[in-house]
Parts: structure tokens; sequence; C-alpha cells
């Protein structure tokens, strides 16, 4: 196993972990841990591919600066809108939230 | 210091050696400071309200808190039923980390292995607010609806105030032209009328907006809603005792003079004066008046002005210090754009 | 195993069990904390990787903004006093079945693919990538600050309008609405107008 191959694991595993708690997690913040945790995932993935292997590695700072740019205003308008749900619904556990459902 | 390190550096090699002189001597430091900075402040508390504070132990009562670290060291540690355990044991010792870690990074003279870093001020600027999280640890994990407003009050405070610190702190990178503590210190300063001046004279605005920022992110009068006494019993260390409250006192202390330190070294020239270049000894020795200087400042503000409400704190913070940071910034980015 | 092996180790180490923690704790704060592990250890690894601007910046949005904000939320938004409802079994497993296959699936798909040697030498000063940042990417940079201000207005709209219930002020609407009404704590701030 190569070092970016080692790195290239650790990500799959993180994404794994995050994917499983997207599926298996109730509460809406801890759905966007686990979305915040693939996120990191796919950043480390660009980082180690630009870094060990193909194009200059300075391209994949870039877009992993923008990934944590885009990732810190999802959280940012996620987290206020958990809070206005909260407000509306009194819980933020996406079961209770079926006002749609017939 | 250096007999020492070359005593060590055989078993460990250079570079363990190096780590292991500056951890302990950082801390051994630190541990004084903390002690001294206590009695300082009782003293200045006492003298501004015409009394003397504490006069007993010691001359001048130079050993009072000795005293006092040697009763808390013997005091019983209480841990409150349906606490977090394990996160109620980590943050007294997770509030200290970030500031240890700032405290290696102020540079303190010529060389200085660990101050030497690209970034070192994004560096200082990101640990110093990991310092909240530990304290809203605290206050959550207390299982005390007290403690939980004080940590809560303590988070809103210190991201609000961390905005403007960082935007003064970017003033000053911008007429540096440098991110490294070292190389800001050394560089060449900005003349005003042909004179060579620290950052701080032609920054003024900025080094304001530091101070402040500051002192509400240290959690101290007149920004010390987290721990209003008054009304929130002791806010997020209500239910600490013994030792561990201590590790809080510590903390605060500590962050006074890394803080107080950084300002030294951003706004006052750090550890540059006279003859400092011949005698290199002389750098730390500069470096401490100045940070003294503003740890001083901060403690002559605490007992002058009366605490702010918390709305007002907020509004403060978001309505002008930060709009006034950030004018400051743009005015500073077309002043150099013009002079260039 | 030299310096780097151990700090990528340990980096990794650390990223994974603070996912672990993040994932698997029935606590939210527990969550919370396990993500800013997480984050660390992430930021670790960008260490090794040469990209020491990258994990400073990560651990600055994350550890320091995004991590306390979630704390906020909580704080706005979880009824902590409910005890947990437990979980079915079947579900757990599912969901780690699933997990693990796509993960597995992927790891299938990068250990098969060939990746080329570096081509150039390692750029790993921030000087180089804020060039970049600035003019061949300037458009990804400035829809970026767009997005967050966009994003900044939003959160602040989202959070205070609610049924006429309006927090007095942007700067005082976590302290208004964070908290609650029958305070003690805020009742006693009041009362020292």
């Amino acid at each position: 196993m190569t070092t970016l191959h080692a790195y290239l694991f650790v990500a799959v595993v993180l994404f794994g972990i995050g994917l499983c708690g997207l599926m298996l997690r109730r509460s809406l913040i801890a759905m966007l841990i686990s979305l915040e945790l693939m996120l990191g995932a796919a950043s480390l993935n660009v980082v180690a591919l630009t870094s060990l292997s193909g194009a200059s590695s300075s391209v994949g700072q870039v877009v992993a600066l923008i990934l944590i740019g885009v990732a810190a205003a999802e959280a940012a308008i996620a987290l206020s809108l958990f809070v206005a749900i909260q407000r509306r619904a009194h819980s933020i556990d996406v079961e209770d939230l079926s006002e749609l459902k017939g | 210091m250096s007999a020492l390190h070359a005593l060590l550096a055989g078993p460990l090699g250079g570079f363990g050696a190096t780590l292991l002189v500056g951890v302990v001597g950082i801390m051994g430091y630190l541990t004084f400071n903390v002690l001294f900075l206590i009695w300082l402040e009782r003293k200045v508390a006492g003298h501004i309200q015409r009394r003397l504070g504490p006069m007993e132990v010691g001359p001048h009562g130079v050993l009072q808190t000795v005293a006092d670290m040697l009763k808390l060291l013997g005091k019983q540690l209480l841990t409150p039923v349906a606490t977090d355990r394990f996160v109620y044991l980590l943050a007294p010792l997770l509030v200290f980390l970030p500031t240890m870690c700032v405290a290696s990074l102020i540079p303190l003279g010529r060389a200085q292995a660990f101050a030497d870093m690209p970034y070192g001020l994004i560096i200082i600027v990101t640990l110093s607010g990991l310092t909240v999280l530990a304290i809203f640890m605290a206050g959550w994990a207390s299982n005390n609806k007290y403690a939980v407003l004080g940590g809560m009050r303590s988070v809103a405070q210190v991201v609000a105030y961390e905005i403007p610190v960082l935007l003064a702190v970017l003033s000053v990178v911008l007429v540096a032209g440098t991110t490294n503590l070292h190389q800001l210190v050394t560089n060449p300063w900005p003349r005003l009328l042909g004179v060579p001046v620290p950052y701080g004279v032609v920054e003024p605005l900025a080094a304001v907006i530091f101070f402040i920022g500051i002192t509400a992110e240290t959690n101290r009068a007149p920004f010390d809603i987290p721990e209003a006494e008054s009304e929130l019993v002791g806010g997020f260390h209500t239910e600490y005792s013994g030792m561990r409250f201590a590790m809080f006192f510590f903390a605060e202390y500590t962050n006074m003079l890394v803080l107080g330190a950084l300002g030294a070294t951003l706004f006052l020239g750090g550890f540059r004066g006279p003859f400092q270049g011949a005698v290199p000894l002389l750098g730390p020795v500069y470096l401490l008046l100045k940070t003294y200087l503003v740890v001083f400042v901060m403690m002559w503000a605490r007992w002058t002005f009366p605490r702010l409400r918390f709305d007002q704190l907020m509004s403060f913070a978001w309505k002008l210090l930060i709009p006034l940071a950030l004018a400051n910034l743009v005015a500073t980015a077309v002043v150099l754009g013009v002079l260039a | 195993m030299n310096a780097t092996g151990l700090v990528l180790g340990l980096a990794a180490a650390l990223a994974i069990v603070g996912a672990l923690l993040a994932v698997g704790l029935r606590n939210i704060l527990h969550n919370i904390l396990g993500f800013a592990l997480s984050q660390v250890g992430l930021a670790g690894l960008f260490l090794t990787l040469g990209s020491d601007f990258l994990a400073v910046v990560l651990i600055l949005v994350y550890v320091g903004a995004v991590a306390i904000a979630m704390v906020y939320a909580v704080m706005l938004s979880h009824p902590m006093d409910v005890a947990p409802v437990p979980r079915s079994r079947l579900k757990t497993a599912g969901a780690a079945v699933l997990a693990l296959v796509v993960a597995a699936a992927l790891w299938l798909l990068v250990r098969g693919a060939a990746f080329p040697p570096p081509s150039g030498p390692l750029e790993v000063l921030a000087g180089v990538t804020g060039h970049r940042l600035v003019s061949d990417y300037v458009l990804a940079f400035e829809l970026i600050s767009v997005l967050l201000v966009i994003a900044m207005i939003g959160a602040v709209m989202v959070a205070r309008s609610f049924h006429g219930h309006r927090a007095r002020t942007v700067g005082s609407a976590p302290a208004a609405a964070g908290a609650p009404a029958a305070d003690p704590g805020v009742g006693a701030g009041e009362a020292a107008r």
C-alpha cells in the first residue's frame, strides 16, 4: 500500500462512517455532522490526490478551500433552518417532521 | 538555559532538547506569571479603591497567592451528581491547552524555534478561538443551569468579539506584509514623517479595537458577563472546586498574559527596543515590559468601568466594533494602495 | 517508521475515532465534540500532506466556528431532558451494511485505479495557492464570497422570522433567543437594569 493509498483509505473510511450516520441518525444536527464528515473525506481525497499524484498541489488546495467555504455556508444555513424548524414543529427529529405525510 | 540545552542534547537529540527546555521553561514561567498576576490584580484593585490590598503574607503580600494556591491544592474535589463526567473532567484540562500552544508561539527574541512559523499569526488566532469550546464544555457538563447560561453567554461573546480582533490583526498584517510573527517584529517599521514607528502608531484604531476585543475574549470586566457573580453565581465554573477551579483561573490569567503579549508584539513592537540588537537578552525583557503594560491597562479597565449588560455587550460588538474594524481594514488597504 | 508516518497514523486514528464518536454516541454534545476531534485529525492529515495553511483554515472554520455554531443550535433546539428513543437493531445493521458496501465499492474503485506520479514539484506554499485563488480561480473565489454573504443574510432571516416573534436586533438575536423565556438567569439580568 503506497502512501497515497493510505490517505485514500482514510478518506473512504470517513466517508463510510458519515454515510452510516446519515442513514442511522434521526436528529437533524447529527445528520449535518455526518454530512460534514463526508465533505471532509472528499476534501481529503482531493488534497491527497493532487499532492501525491498528477496535477499541481495548489489546485487541490484551492478546491479544498472552496469546499470549506461552501460547507461553512451550508452549515450556517442548515443550523438556522433547524432553529426555525424547532420553533415551528417543536422537534428536530426527522421522524416527527412529517407534516406532508398523507 | 543554553548549558542545560547542551546537557540534554546528548540523550535526546537537538530537537528533543529544544522541545523539553521550551515546554518546561514556558510551563514554569506561566505558573509564576499566574501567581504574580493574581497578586498584581489584587494590589491594583486595592489601590484603585483606595485600600492596600493583601498585606499579610510576605512583604506587601507577595506570597498571598502562593498561600491561596496551597489552600486550593488541599481542597476537596467535589463532583456534583448527574454530571457528564468525562466532559466535566476534560474541560479544565482542555481550557488550558490552546493558551499553552499560543504562549510558545510568541517570539521572545532573535531566534526561537517555535515562533518562526510562516502563518504564526493565523495559528495563534485559530488556537485562541478554541478556548471557548472548553468553557462551553465546562458549563454544559456541570448540569447546572447557571453554568450552562454562563457557558452560552461566553460562546456568544467570544464569537462576537473574535471578528473585530481578527479584522484588527488583518489590518496590521496588511501593513506589515507578513503573518510570520518573527518577521513582523524584525521587518523595517513603517515610517511616519521619516521616523520608524511601531504598527500601533500607524494603526491606532486597530490597536484600540484589538485591546477591547481581547478584554472581551478573556471574559474580563467590563465584559465579564459569563461569570457575573451577581446573576449567575459563578458562571461556567460554578460547579468546579479546588484545583479544577484553579485550572480555570490559571487559564484566564495565562490568556491575559498571552493575548497581552500578542498585542505587544503586533502593536508595540514586540521584543524590539533600544540596544536590543547589541544585547539580545534585552529582547524578552522588552517584550515582558510591554506585555505587562497591556495587562496592567486591562486591570485598570476592570476596576474602573462598570459591567455592561449582555445586550449592550452584543450590540457594541456587532453594531460598532465590527463595522469600525471593517472600515479600518478597507481604509488601510486603500491607503496602502495609494502609497504603493 | 519515520516521523511523518507516525504523524500520519496518529492523525488518521484521530480522524476515524472522532468520526466514530460523532456518529455512534447518543448524546448530541458528545457527537459535536467527536466531530471537532475528527476535524483536528483531518487537519493533521493535511499537515502531513504539506498543506499547513489548509490545516489551519480547517481548524479555524470547523472547530472554531462550525462546531460552536452547532453547539448553539443544540442549545436553541434540542430538548435535553428527553430520553433517547432506542434504536432498532435492524435499522442500525442495515445502515452499517449499506455504508460498508458503498465504502468497499469505493475502495475497490480507488485501489484498482492507476495514479500517475506527481507531474511537478510539490507547491505547498500558501502564497502560490493564494495567487491561484485570485488569478486562475478568481470567479470561484468571488462566488464563494457572494455565497457567504447570502448565507449570512439568509441565516439571520430564517432564524429570526417566526409568527411576529421577532428578535430585537441581529446582534442580540442569539442572546434573546438563546435563553428560555422563564429563565432565572435572564430574569436577574433584566432586573439588574
